[in-house]
């Protein structure tokens, strides 16, 4: 960043000139409004809410850090902050290894494009809780449609949804079923913008398939790969409405499924400790922000910027 | 190299902002149904005007009014209406919008502790014992002791169970008016006992006795057990933690009952059950509910609320096979588990005399009987409850009325909602085998007991 461009010359506006800013302003304000009573408020609110004891109704009363002091010895959040975690890692590189293989086929020559285009991105256009209900009925372990399927082949099922040791996998399916078009049609836009002339000259050269994906697809692909990568982790760790919807209070795995965003839920509406809750919610902001930054950090040993 | 900057910049901008969606939602509260609500107002506003003169010097101000009515009660959404619509007819400047929110994950309570912090909650609803102390105390229910000391269609005292009615009360102040209450009784379908054999169960059954048929009913080649043993606290095992003599709060509220021996042998029972494979495991519960197998025509025996009647007997293939029995009693002892909504007033009601008029009408005997001849819940009168088992005659629905004096009242404190995640946690672990019922039980009393020191020093 050179010094030059901070020394603007400042002109003298003229009357056009400053009709294009109330302009420009006009119609960026419904946005901005937007986001400050949406976003901002509600964000500076938490904070401060963090330090308080907040009870039904918003009657809060000043707390210190008592709050945070509570959430390090909390054994239910380390524990649902792992589940969190578990998730991520099943879902995000799986999910997207998958939305690239999707979108390497989709950019291929092949007849129907908009077709399958349209289907893998449906998941990302449902409801989380028309979908939840229907795979909460294929996971049935008594009259799920995936034990009758698996049933065919001799292998007998089991209940998914109330083991421990398939609750967060079978969960993690489906959460990459959801976000796999999104990410699809992402990679696609970025495999599209690819030049073919790359293609050409490497095929002239007589490159092979793999050595063309390595050093000409990824790199070219990589910031929006990069972009796949940061949104997908801040979603997973934001995971709520999949779980929230398909493992019920009663569950016997409620404790190994729920989600950190969950457990901020719970303490927020079922308990009304709102101080509490924004404590979680501000824990999980930090998280989100350190492990972007790292990736940030990261970025420059993998992503080229042509 | 700027251009770099630029795109970092904007990435970590982009990711700070999705992240503080997450901390942003904590704050939003829901104000849908206003706008909805007084749009439906203008509209019989302008076809009510004609009626307004004759009937308004009766209702209040005599304006038109429309009042929101918050229920949670998927069955009673009918019946909410045609109390609506009598309530108009009488009191023909008042509109009551019944707004129903359904509660089997808590969204009702979501909604309207979210509606009343934000100061757009209905003027009326529904209330029940588990919550009350916290809208109480928050200042979000209207007394009603002066309408209540001058009403002519209600005396709480005479017309009213106490045990329902004090829910609603603190230090002497009225803040809700009974509405209804349930129990539990027990459900067959008479198609499998034929099928198998087995004598229908009688209001005098022992637990052992209903033991014994539902070995003789379970078939796990047809798919068909005899009775669940469902994760629950009002429908399963608080009615056997009364039988055996156990209780869950101490009449001060200072102690838990979790560790007296009683107690652990109501919930033994259960455990028992499924330990024998009389009734689907823990797991096999969560995805399929006890219901829907009690439904299907797969479960011959299932404990039941009373407020289950409306849709068991809305099930065609079912309402023409099923009946009702007490519940069985163990050593002699009957036990059961009661429960009771009431109906409230928002504080911040813009028509708090419209509101309090209609919680009024409500609670009269004309109120309460058109919910009771509904058949969706025992209206919680004295003078209405038997409506309850003349919706049905067919049904023992008697068995429901008999059992409040053996019931124990569902437990409510001032931290029901710990005590009972607390109860949860550590009891599901009994259920699917990782725990004993006594080391459970132990360990959710040494985890309640100082919650309720706390909150009742």
């Amino acid at each position: 960043m050179g010094k030059a461009n901070k020394k603007r010359v400042r002109h003298k506006l003229t009357r056009r000139d400053r009709n294009d800013y109330i302009w420009g302003y006009a119609m960026v304000a419904p946005l901005v409004i937007g986001l400050l009573v949406f976003y901002f408020y509600p964000f500076f609110q938490s904070i401060y809410m963090s330090f308080t004891k907040t009870g039904a109704f918003n009657q809060s009363q000043w707390n210190g850090i008592e709050n945070y002091v509570e959430l390090i010895g909390d054994k239910t959040f380390w524990q649902s902050l792992k589940n969190t975690f578990v998730f991520v890692v099943m879902t995000v590189p799986v999910g997207i290894f998958l939305s690239m293989v999707l979108a390497a086929l989709l950019n291929s020559k092949i007849k129907g494009t908009s077709f399958y285009r349209t289907i893998y991105f449906l998941p990302s256009v449902t409801m989380a809780a028309a979908i939840s209900l229907v795979w909460k009925w294929i996971y049935n372990g008594d009259y799920g449609l995936l034990n009758a399927v698996l049933g065919m082949f001799g292998i007998k099922g089991m209940s998914w949804l109330t083991n421990p040791k398939t609750v967060m996998v079978a969960i993690g399916v489906v959460g990459i079923w959801c976000s796999c078009g999104y990410n699809t049609i992402i990679l696609l836009a970025g495999l599209q913008g690819i030049s073919s002339s790359y293609y050409e000259a490497a095929a002239i050269d007589g490159a092979g398939p793999l050595y063309v994906f390595r050093k000409i697809t990824f790199p070219l692909l990589s910031p929006t790969i990069f972009f796949v990568v940061v949104t997908s982790l801040i979603n997973g760790l934001k995971t709520f409405d999949l779980v929230y919807m398909m493992v019920p209070k009663e569950s016997p795995v409620y404790k190994q499924a729920q989600t950190v965003v969950m457990y901020f839920y719970r303490n927020a509406f079922d308990y009304a400790n709102k101080g509490y809750a924004s404590a979680i919610a501000v824990a999980i902001f930090v998280i989100i922000m350190l492990l972007t930054i790292l990736q940030m950090r990261m970025q420059k040993h993998w992503v080229i910027y042509e | 190299m700027k251009k770099r900057a630029w795109k970092q910049a904007a990435a970590l901008g982009m990711a700070a902002m999705m992240a503080m969606g997450l901390t942003a939602c904590s704050g939003s509260g829901s104000t849908s149904t206003t706008a909805a609500a007084s749009k439906a107002a203008d509209t019989t506003a302008a076809a009510g005007a004609e009626q307004t003169t004759a009937a308004g010097n009766a209702a209040g101000s005599g304006e038109n009014v429309t009042l929101r009515f918050a229920i949670w009660g998927a069955s009673q959404q009918e019946v909410s209406k045609q109390l609506a619509d009598a309530f108009h007819e009488k009191y023909p400047n008042i509109t009551v919008e019944v707004e129903f929110t359904p509660q089997n994950t808590g969204e009702y309570w979501t909604k309207l502790e979210s509606s009343c912090t934000g100061g757009s909650a209905p003027d009326v609803f529904w209330m029940n014992g588990v919550h009350a102390d916290t809208y109480i105390e928050g200042g979000m229910m209207l007394p009603l002791t002066d309408m209540v000391k001058n009403s002519s269609v209600i005396d709480i005292e005479k017309d009213y169970p106490s045990t329902l009615s004090n829910l609603y009360i603190r230090d002497g102040e009225v803040y809700a008016i009974p509405k209804d209450f349930d129990t539990i009784a027990l459900w067959y379908n008479k198609k499998i006992f034929d099928d198998a054999g087995v004598a229908y169960p009688s209001d005098d059954w022992t637990w052992d006795d209903m033991v014994e048929a539902a070995r003789k009913l379970t078939d796990k080649e047809k798919g068909i057990y005899g009775i669940t043993s469902e994760f629950g606290g009002q429908q399963y095992y608080y009615p056997t933690i009364s039988a055996n003599g156990g209780y869950i709060l101490a009449d001060d509220y200072k102690s838990s009952g979790y560790d007296d021996p009683n107690t652990m042998k109501g919930v033994q029972c259960w455990v028992d059950l499924i330990e024998e494979g009389l009734s689907p495991t823990l797991e096999q519960l969560t995805d399929t509910s006890s219901s829907t197998l009690f439904e299907s025509g797969r479960l011959a025996m299932i404990w039941a609320g009373s407020w289950n009647t409306a849709t068991y007997m809305k099930n065609e293939q079912l309402n023409t096979i099923v009946d009702v029995a007490e519940l069985p009693s163990f050593n002699g002892q009957k036990g059961n588990c009661i429960n009771g909504l009431g109906i409230g007033v928002y504080t911040n009601t813009k028509h708090p005399e419209e509101a309090k008029l209609f919680v009024e009408w409500l609670g009269s005997k004309e109120g309460q009987e058109i919910q009771g001849k509904s058949g969706t819940v025992i209206s919680a009168r004295y003078d209405c409850q038997e409506l309850f088992t003349a919706a049905y005659p067919q049904l023992n629905l008697q068995a429901y009325l008999k059992q409040v004096d053996v019931a124990m009242l569902y437990p409510c404190c001032k931290v029901t909602n710990e005590m009972l995640t607390i109860e949860g946690d550590y009891l599901k672990q009994a259920y699917t085998g990782q725990m004993s019922v006594e080391d459970a039980c132990r360990a959710i009393a040494a985890e309640v007991n100082p919650l309720l020191e706390k909150a009742y020093k």
